[in-house]
């Protein structure tokens, strides 16, 4: 890729004549449009702009195969550069005697800075499939209008001032008056492909949004559907799979829990969620507050865990309440099945075991647990880590 | 005499599930997918108890109450919704609901809270006590009502053990109360609900989605 300060290759895909100026245009990240009117005024100046335009030619290489053409982005900084040299090119030219006087030269700046800045939204337009969100864009409404000004200004000033001879004058008028007819004619049809050009665009956008449903459905939804038809016959594994189903169809939905701060709410609801996948049972939580997860608070979640699973695996109920509540003076938590109970003062070595894996796991962080059961009545749970505690972080048993 | 039921709920699977289920133990006088024909069937059948789901096309179950009750203030509803958003639940509650139970609801449990709405108390399940109790938590704002704005120690300690799972007759055994005194904290905190400015209750609801 060449890439010396003054070189460029011509470039055939946008040319006029030789396709020095979209070459020029390319290599510099100028808008063409803006060279080709700083050209065209120059013309006016004593011939400069053809003068340029040939040195550009000589200068200049041929073009290159489409892909090759080194190019930089369109930059506004690059084409305010160009429009100043091109004024200063004025004001030299203005000093010597080959000037055509100031009342037309300003008419013809205006004019075509009109064209100009028209031609700039032009040149997007050329994207059929873009045409709507160039039309929608403030940006290219501005330009319009701006454009579309200058042209008035232009043609009005064409219209009174006085140097400008009466044949001049009828010719500017003729020109105007074919493109406002060309644009009457063809006006309609480009309003219709711009239309047709965004419902194109919403329809694409629809039938992806719908081909991600049915993906994500067919993954989801479907698969669950075809094991539980597997499994009619079992109805717990059937309520297992169509719960697990719920709660996802639930998070895709509402994008419900997704991936929160490791909090105890989050921390307590995944949790929730994994025992009702696993052991076949309801876990309806309810939770008050919220806090970071800390250490203390991760030893809580497990201990809570325990009785919750204690209560799917042991008690016979098919749901459990779990209960969390987060104050500034501390974190609770409340497991409460109605299922059989047991007498908390006759346990076998088993059961007490599974209580020191929930009691022991929170007095550990300086918590404090309380099971309360009776034969018949179901089986709470209840769970305190202090926040004071858990606040250092660091826990001595 | 059987309770008079009128169902409303967008999905007739859930509608029909749900008369299964309720059986003979209430009587259910119609039912409705949209919230015209639901507003126009309670006011023609005048049920004792409207089943209403929260989330409906066109408005949702608080278009219902809101519009019943222009015409017939005494109509009494029980919302019903898997939803779980703390603002969906809330704003049927202040639109004059007299509890609001979850989907998940055990037959008997449900017909049971059909029959306290019915005698005038309020049903708290356990989710909506979790509401309560989080939004009425903290500091309330200063100069308002703090008759509406603040729960009592007694009313905390109720909405706290339902919010544990607790039936009002478990609360009530384990606060040492009667029944009755138990339904008369529930329907106090119901009116708090329906009726505190708090701001927190909206600016609550509306930034959290609990589970």
């Amino acid at each position: 890729m060449d890439t010396s300060a003054v070189s460029f290759h011509r470039h055939d895909d946008g040319r006029v004549v030789a396709g020095v100026a979209a070459g020029f245009a390319r290599r510099f990240g100028v808008d063409v449009a803006v060279v080709r009117g700083a050209l065209v005024v120059l013309t006016f100046a004593a011939g400069l702009g053809l003068v340029l335009y040939a040195v550009g030619a000589v200068l200049s290489k041929p073009s290159l195969p489409e892909g090759d053409q080194p190019g930089e982005p369109v930059e506004m900084r690059r084409t305010v550069a160009v429009v100043l040299v091109a004024a200063g090119l004025l004001l030299v030219v203005r000093s010597t005697g080959l000037w055509l006087g100031d009342a037309v030269m300003a008419v013809v700046v205006v004019l075509v800075a009109g064209v100009v800045v028209l031609a700039m939204v032009g040149d997007e337009v050329a994207d059929e499939s873009r045409l709507a969100a160039i039309i929608a864009g403030r940006h290219a409404r501005a330009r319009v209008f701006v454009g579309a000004g200058l042209l008035v200004v232009g043609l009005v000033a064409v219209g009174v001032a006085d140097p400008v001879s009466g044949t001049v004058r009828i010719g500017v008028l003729a020109a105007a008056i074919s493109i406002v007819g060309v644009a009457l004619l063809v006006g309609p049809w480009i309003a219709r492909l711009a239309q047709a050009a965004a419902e194109e665009r919403r329809q694409r956008i629809r039938s992806e949004e719908r081909e991600a449903m049915a993906a994500h459905l067919h993954d989801s939804v479907l698969q669950t559907l075809a094991l539980i038809q597997r499994n009619a016959d079992d109805p717990r594994r059937t309520a297992s799979l169509a719960r697990q189903q719920e709660h996802e169809l639930r998070a895709w939905l509402f994008g419900g829990d997704a991936p929160v701060d490791a909090s105890v709410t989050a921390a307590m609801g995944a949790m929730a969620r994994e025992v009702e996948a696993r052991y076949d049972v309801r876990v309806e939580v309810v939770t008050v507050g919220d806090a970071p997860l800390d250490e203390a608070l991760q030893s809580l979640v497990a201990a809570t865990r325990e009785a919750c699973v204690n209560a799917a695996s042991h008690s016979g109920a098919t749901s459990v309440s779990l209960y969390v509540e987060v104050t500034d003076q501390a974190v609770e938590a409340f497991v409460r099945d109605r299922g059989r109970g047991f007498d908390p003062a006759a346990t076998g070595p088993d059961r007490r075991g599974i209580a020191q894996s929930i009691v022991g796991r929170v007095e550990r962080v300086g918590g404090t647990a309380e099971i309360v059961s009776s034969p018949g009545d179901g089986t709470e749970v209840r769970l305190r880590v202090p926040r004071e505690v858990t606040a250092d972080g660091s826990v001595t048993p | 005499m059987t309770v008079r039921v009128f169902l409303v709920d967008d999905h007739a699977l859930f509608r029909s599930g749900v008369k299964a289920e309720l059986g003979d133990s209430v009587e259910v006088v119609g039912e409705a997918g949209t919230v015209a024909d639901a507003v126009r069937g309670v006011l023609d059948a005048r049920p004792d108890v409207v089943l209403l789901d929260v989330h409906l096309p066109d408005g949702g179950g608080r278009a219902v109450i809101e519009r019943v009750h222009r015409e017939w203030p005494e109509a009494v509803f029980l919302a019903l919704s898997v939803s779980d958003a703390a603002d969906d639940v809330v704003a049927v509650i202040r639109a004059g609901a007299r509890g609001y139970v979850t989907k998940t609801i055990d037959p008997r449990e449900l017909v049971d809270a059909i029959g306290r709405v019915h005698e005038g108390d309020a049903v708290f399940s356990p989710r909506l006590a979790g509401f309560v109790l989080d939004a009425f938590s903290g500091q309330a704002p200063p100069a308002h009502d703090p008759e509406l704005d603040l729960l009592t120690a007694r009313e905390q300690e109720v909405m706290r053990l339902i919010a544990r799972g607790y039936t009002y007759r478990e609360a009530a055994a384990n606060l040492h109360l009667s029944v009755k005194t138990v339904e008369t904290h529930v329907s106090a905190v119901l009116r708090k609900l329906q009726l505190s400015n708090r701001k927190e209750l909206t600016t609550w609801a509306t930034s959290r989605r609990l589970l």
